[in-house]
């Protein structure tokens, strides 16, 4: 509806543009002399020959009088030509002044088409720059239009995709719903909620499970042990060797059960693996759209940050800013601050919040699988944050480190340069 | 404890070709010292010529800082690089670039006089410039279609000195020039190193690299190592070993 308002709106305006330049185009002046006009002024200044200094000008034209060596008689006024040969250069008309049948004198009377002409020139001109202005400006405002409306959207949309391609599903998507991809941008963070709840479902799930094969090989490891001890003790007390073979035979095969349940249990710790994590070059300078797009609620300020190569997979550090921010907008709902530096021979990003930080007990399991803190029994959470990105940091030749700063909880991301083996 | 001529810290230099970035020179930090004859070695691409542009203020960086004394040019707009080349840096390529409508001597007067407009001062320093790198009188009048590929190249060594620069930058000055003028030219350049003068020079040619004090090597834009030699001494078979042995580590 909007569109086609806009779009009337632009045909209204060149509509009347083309009119007005039409209408100029149309517009003919009359150049004709009007020769009754000039009769009479010939006439009046025949009458009036011998007392020219009386003549008055009752016709409305400009013209100049002269004798018939060149002398000025008369003239209505200034600026006219005041010989026969400025009256020729105008293009003025000449006529004879008679008096009892002979020339007494000349009338040029003054061509005035030329300032008409220079009139009708500027006139044109104007229109012509007016049309190009508000052609010019309707045409800005449309491309800012589209800015607004379709490219920003787009822009934001893209990114958000690129998140959930990437497996982050923590940051929602924040459009305005009164702009044309309002309802479209919903269903896509629906989507997004959806498959965060799905996920969550699977994490869940995955869990229960691995509870459930802890559980199971707790359960199983001790009858087999008791079948090892007895195994043992009958192996100890067999007469003959053949027996003493068999109890062997099954002390062999429980120690077998015990290696097999325990690679079933940490068989389920090797999923991450899955994840692929292809670092490479890229700018320094890129770290900080990486940085306002994880701070979506703008909690903290832009770092300075000093230009240099990084090595780093963009997706995955993406990953571990959006979860560092998610993790302080979470548990500690403070202003964060946002440093950058080299340390330690990497560039290291530090997120500090202004929570108080954790137990110092806590502090060495925060990036342990499926370990929450103290504080984090409220929120909702699987306690695989930190675990992934401290991978993904390794994965990277980087490393994530978590302590408790002066304010609260500071999370340092350093990130290796590019070709710092060959720089070590 | 030598004097520090120019420092880098994380130098880069990227180029963009058909909308892909590609890095030639990664985070390089590096000081280059008075009266050193530094030699930055390196396979083809590794981005030699890059940063030898970068450093002598030809080019400027993508990102990083590079100090000459305590002057930081990277930050300088092209007018101001232009002066700083002109006052403090010399050059010698591998394509002389000898004006063919000039003597030699008027070649060498004419870029000194971008500095100095004192004709007779410029004259009396360039004839010791050009007995010093043994060209003779009758040369000097020639043009530089009448001379020898290794006597301009020399005669490029007096232009690029005639202002007295910090720092004289070579670009494979013996790339284009057979064995025995590329030997003089390479006496010539050793001959102004025992003069004092600061040598940087890019080369790709294990004889002109015996005649640096120090070694850089680079590899995919980086710096992957440096050897430091010593004053170059003419058949030095322990010198010559220590070389080889490092670029053989560089895996040249």
């Amino acid at each position: 509806m909007k569109i086609r308002r806009l779009f009337v709106g632009f045909l209204a305006v060149f509509a009347v543009e083309v009119a007005a330049l039409a209408f100029l185009a149309a517009g003919d002046v009359d150049q004709a002399q009007d020769a009754v006009l000039v009769n009479e002024a010939v006439q009046s200044v025949e009458a009036d020959w011998h007392a020219l200094h009386r003549h008055k000008n009752t016709t409305g034209l400009s013209y100049v009088v002269l004798d018939r060596v060149g002398h000025v008689l008369f003239r209505t006024g200034p600026g006219l030509s005041e010989s026969i040969n400025a009256a020729v250069r105008h293009r003025d008309t000449i006529l004879d002044i008679e008096s009892k049948d002979a020339v007494v004198g000349k009338l040029i009377l003054y061509n005035d088409s030329v300032p008409l002409y220079r009139s009708r020139k500027r006139t044109a001109i104007v229109t012509l720059a007016a049309a190009a202005a508000l052609q010019s400006a309707v045409c800005i405002g449309y491309a800012w239009y589209l800015h607004r409306v379709i490219i920003k959207p787009f822009q934001t949309l893209n990114g958000f995709a690129e998140r959930i391609a990437g497996g982050n599903l923590d940051v929602p998507l924040e459009m305005d719903r009164q702009n044309l991809f309002g309802a479209f941008t919903e269903s896509f963070d629906i989507m997004r909620f959806e498959l965060k709840k799905a996920r969550h479902a699977q994490a869940k799930a995955n869990a229960e499970k691995k509870e459930l094969v802890a559980k199971l090989s707790h359960d199983v490891k001790t009858p087999v042990a008791s079948i090892k001890a007895a195994s043992e003790v009958g192996a100890a007390r067999a007469k003959d060797e053949k027996t003493r073979e068999n109890y062997r035979q099954i002390i062999r095969k429980a120690d077998q059960i015990n290696t097999l349940i325990t690679n079933l249990f940490t068989a389920s710790l090797e999923e991450l693996q899955q994840l692929t994590v292809v670092p490479e070059e890229m700018e320094s300078m890129e770290l900080r759209s990486l940085l306002d797009n994880a701070d979506y609620l703008h909690r903290a300020e832009a770092p300075e940050i000093f230009g240099c190569i990084l090595y780093a997979d963009r997706l995955r550090l993406q990953q571990v800013f959006d979860n560092i921010f998610a993790n302080a907008y979470k548990y500690a709902n403070t202003p964060l601050l946002v440093s950058c530096g080299p340390c330690d021979g990497f560039f290291s990003v530090c997120v500090e919040d202004d929570g108080g930080g954790v137990l110092e007990e806590e502090l060495p399991l925060l990036k342990e699988k499926f370990f929450r803190g103290g504080n984090a029994k409220h929120a909702e959470g699987a306690g695989l944050g930190l675990f992934i990105s401290d991978y993904f940091m390794q994965k990277m030749n980087g490393a994530l480190i978590v302590e408790n700063g002066a304010r609260g909880l500071k999370v340092a991301v350093r990130i290796a340069y590019a070709s710092s083996d060959a720089k070590k | 404890m030598k004097d520090v001529l120019l420092k880098t810290e994380c130098l880069s230099k990227s180029f963009s070709n058909g909308g892909m970035l590609r890095h030639i020179l990664k985070n390089i930090d590096l000081e280059l010292y008075a009266g050193d004859f530094t030699v930055i070695m390196g396979a083809s691409g590794a981005g030699k010529s890059t940063l030898l542009y970068a450093l002598s203020g030809m080019d400027k960086p993508s990102l990083g800082r590079i100090c000459f004394g305590e002057e930081e040019i990277s930050g300088y707009g092209q007018d101001q690089l232009a002066l700083f080349r002109r006052k403090h840096c010399g050059f010698v390529f591998q394509q002389i670039y000898l004006i063919d409508t000039m003597s030699v001597m008027d070649n060498v007067l004419a870029a000194g006089m971008l500095v100095n407009r004192d004709r007779k001062a410029l004259l009396k320093k360039a004839e010791e410039l050009f007995a010093a790198v043994g060209i003779s009188k009758e040369v000097q009048k020639k043009f530089p279609t009448q001379i020898s590929g290794g006597e301009a190249q020399r005669a490029g060594i007096v232009r690029a000195l005639i202002n007295q620069p910090k720092i004289l930058f070579a670009d494979e000055p013996t790339g284009a020039l057979n064995s025995k003028t590329g030997l003089d030219v390479l006496d010539t350049l050793t001959k102004c190193n025992e003069q004092g003068q600061s040598i940087v020079m890019v080369t790709h040619d294990m004889r002109s690299a015996r005649r640096g004090n120090r070694i850089l090597y680079l590899k995919d834009g980086a710096i992957l190592g440096e050897c430091a030699l010593g004053a170059y001494r003419s058949g030095d078979r322990e010198r010559q070993e220590a070389l080889s042995g490092f670029l053989r580590e560089m895996g040249w």
